[in-house]
């Protein structure tokens, strides 16, 4: 028997150590998530406009160009889950907050939880970084290093930033993320989704239905709700199923007949030309900047 | 708590310990493993817990009572009453909505306008394993084949034993009731055996299932988008998977139990290497075969009687096995099909042939003998469509079009899983001569210890490697 426990624990107890200093060492490398989180904690008592939403918000709302005391709290692959989640995790601590703009496309309605995507690790993030408690403590994903695939990428990127220079956060002090100028080859999004094939009415259920609570909390608090839709390039409409389109659009207009609450379809009437994409729906840091100008000047106007 | 839990990797340990160090007399342990078993099983649902203790009792007091009584007519009663119980339970959370809607589909079809409620009920999980598990015992006292147990904690901890509690092996009372009521001692070699065999089917489960089950998943929620080739493979992951999946489990469980000085019986041989599929089903979820031979197929005459009898016992047998494992017609079919193909081999003579390993003493395997195993496979996979699907319609559409679009063969999903699948085939055609693939021969490299354990870590940081944070759960656990 104390033979037996021995040799369990000689065998074991590397691997519990490699994985322990694993742990810590990749929650030592700085990250957006636990960047907005700090941000939020020291100003969320001066904030007045956030702004929240998927990749499209994150690369395209530069709250730099924008009047007032604005924050980008908006991340990749962010849900409307999460939109509502950080909204309301800080709520106790909002003396100023006037207005909330949210971001809503067929990524945020149509697409599914992020943990049946395969995207666990922003989970993760949001567990670790910002108490997003959806997840048991007895889940994986209270552990970075239970995805070793992106640890890998996670470290290497680290070290090409130490090596040579740059913005490992990968965002502004104000939360946006300029992609600078340089367009990306690909489609920058499944095609077989564009084309509505992933379309479930369950998945855009749950998905309203954290809409539907982001509307409360807004009036609930006496802050005005933009719900905005960002601009794409001409390619990607015509891989985007017109139904699908048509569908955020009527979620949008359904939403805006509610008190305080406003839609803004930026697909109709965007300045933007089909240079000023990285890809087929990400903004240039220049566009998105021009962007900016144009939602501020909107937003003041109406 | 499912194997592939952090809560599991803390359980296991306290248990073990306090096992060994701890509750060392007999009847402690057994109270022991009881409680631990079922703490285990009340982490999906508390409230379950009371069914599982509830299905136990009345097995326990059934066999009292059974014991007790002398009359041969009132034997039967209690016996039938006891199963009837049983079945009772299992019919209620398994079957009531699926009887409930056949039957309404068919009033319909009579013309009537039926209006039948159905219920939201939440199947509690491994209800098949251990009611069936519970029956073995009461059916053997009944047939006086093992004597009544009077103690209450040997009984708890036989039925509840958290290994196999929840997809098996189903063992039967006579294999597993005597190791409860005898003093265990510690086995090093069978302990060391046994984390082997539970690394084996982590493995198993977390390299190979786990991914078959993404490309899988993907597969068959878009197979009208995908090529004939695709849907092909997506069958062949299917395949790999549920055998990657349910044998990972029970790899993980009979190792499991021999860290508590227990023996499960095996529940799988390398079943895909099978040149017919009479040599499958001896080799595929063994336990659940042995169990429907020993409980309904003898019962029913076996093959003793009539030929056209013996093909009702299998066809009885086979269909009541699909139905076991869910209360779906795809399941059915799968059942009835499977049937069919015993029924075919029985009418050939071809069932009983292949009774030994294939190419027991050979590295190559004869080409007969590969054109058999191939047949067999195709055969399978065919049935696993059905299996896989959530409805007919389902399961008649990925067909029509694989068959109708197999001139297409672009793939564009599942090539990990496919090099997983074919490495995991590869090492168990290599190994198919052994219980499970890590019982080494300790010969070569293996010899030496740091050579075994240079393979022991290196099979625990591609697990490590291959985890995902949303963990799939154990096939099985849903029947």
């Amino acid at each position: 028997m104390k033979k037996f426990v021995k040799h369990i624990a000689w065998f074991v107890l590397p691997v519990v150590f490699l994985l322990l200093a694993g742990e810590l060492y990749m929650r030592s490398i700085p990250n957006i998530y636990r960047y907005k989180e700090e941000w939020m904690q020291a100003h969320a008592g001066e904030v007045e406009t956030l702004v929240f939403g998927n990749s499209h918000a994150f690369d395209g709302i530069s709250p730099s160009q924008m009047t007032g005391h604005v924050f980008n709290l908006a991340m990749p692959n962010q849900m409307l889950e999460h939109d509502y989640f950080l909204l309301s995790r800080y709520a106790d601590s909002y003396k100023r907050l006037k207005r909330v703009i949210v971001v809503i496309d067929e990524c945020n309605l149509l697409l599914p939880e992020l943990e049946s995507m395969g995207f666990g690790d922003r989970s993760t993030y949001y567990r670790i970084y910002m108490g997003h408690d959806k997840h048991s403590i007895w889940s994986l994903y209270n552990f970075e290093i239970s995805n070793l695939k992106t640890c890998y990428h996670k470290v290497k990127r680290w070290w090409q930033t130490k090596r040579e220079g740059g913005n490992l956060l990968g965002c502004d002090s104000l939360g946006f993320s300029p992609q600078g100028e340089v367009r990306r080859a690909g489609e920058g999004v499944d095609v077989a989704f564009l084309k509505g094939r992933w379309r479930k009415a369950t998945v855009v259920n749950r998905n309203v239905s954290y809409l539907d609570k982001i509307v409360k909390f807004c009036q609930d608090h006496g802050v005005e709700l933009v719900l905005i839709t960002m601009p794409y390039r001409e390619k990607y409409y015509d891989l985007l199923d017109r139904n699908t389109r048509l569908m955020v659009r009527r979620i949008g207009v359904r939403f805006a007949t509610r008190p305080g609450v406003r839609y803004i379809d930026f697909q109709e009437g965007s300045r933007m030309t089909d240079d000023d994409y990285i890809d087929n729906s990400h903004l240039k840091t220049s566009a998105a900047t021009r962007f900016s100008h144009q939602l501020d000047s909107v937003l003041q106007v109406q | 708590m499912a194997f592939n839990s952090l809560q599991f990797i803390l359980f296991l340990p306290v248990v073990f310990a306090l096992y060994w160090y701890v509750f060392k007399k007999l009847p402690v342990q057994n109270w022991f493993l009881a409680v631990a078993s079922v703490l285990f099983y009340a982490c999906w649902d508390w409230r379950f817990a009371f069914l599982l203790v509830l299905t136990t009792l009345s097995s326990y007091a059934a066999g009292l009572a059974l014991e007790r009584v002398e009359k041969r007519k009132l034997r039967a009663w209690i016996s039938a009453a006891n199963i009837v119980a049983n079945l009772l339970i299992l019919g209620f959370f398994k079957y009531y909505n699926f009887f409930a809607e056949s039957f309404a589909d068919l009033l319909r079809l009579m013309g009537f306008l039926p209006d039948f409620a159905t219920l939201n009920i939440v199947l509690p999980v491994g209800i098949s394993f251990y009611t069936f598990q519970a029956l073995s015992y009461s059916i053997d006292v009944y047939r006086r084949k093992l004597p009544a147990t009077h103690r209450l904690d040997a009984f708890m901890a036989y039925v509840t034993f958290f290994p196999q509690l929840v997809a098996g092996p189903i063992e039967r009372a006579s294999n597993l009731l005597p190791q409860m009521l005898r003093q265990r001692s510690f086995d090093f070699e069978r302990a060391a055996d046994g984390c082997r065999q539970m690394l084996w089917g982590f493995v198993k489960k977390i390299v190979v299932a786990d991914n078959c089950a993404v490309a899988v998943d993907m597969i068959w929620g878009n197979y009208t988008t995908m090529s004939g080739l695709q849907l092909l493979i997506g069958a062949v992951l299917f395949a790999i998977q549920i055998y990657a999946d349910f044998s990972a489990y029970s790899d993980i469980a009979i190792g499991c139990a021999r860290l508590f000085g227990i023996e499960l019986q095996l529940n799988f041989k390398y079943p895909y290497f099978s040149r017919n599929v009479g040599e499958f089903w001896r080799r595929w979820h063994m336990s659940l075969m042995r169990w429907f031979k020993q409980y309904v197929y003898i019962p029913l005459g076996g093959n003793r009687r009539s030929l056209n009898r013996t093909l009702f016992n299998i066809m009885i047998v086979f269909l009541l096995s699909g139905l076991w494992h869910g209360a779906n017609w795809t399941y059915v079919v799968w059942g009835a099909y499977h049937g069919l193909l015993m029924c075919i081999a029985l009418l050939m003579g071809w069932n009983r042939h292949y009774t030994s390993v294939v190419a027991a003493q050979e590295w190559v395997v004869k080409p007969r003998e590969l054109c058999n195993m191939a047949l067999t496979f195709a055969l399978v996979v065919l049935g696993w469509i059905f299996f896989r699907s959530n409805s007919m319609a389902e399961a008649e559409g990925y067909l029509s079009h694989m068959i109708s679009h197999i001139g297409e063969t672009t793939v564009t999903v599942g090539y990990r899983a496919m090099f997983y699948s074919a490495l995991l085939l590869l090492v168990d055609w290599v190994c198919r001569r052994r219980e499970h693939v890590l019982r080494l021969n300790f010969g070569g490299l293996f010899q030496y210890r740091w050579g075994r354990w240079v393979l022991y870590y290196g099979l625990v940081f591609l697990i490590i490697y291959e985890l995902h944070q949303s963990q799939q759960s154990f096939i099985y656990f849903q029947f």
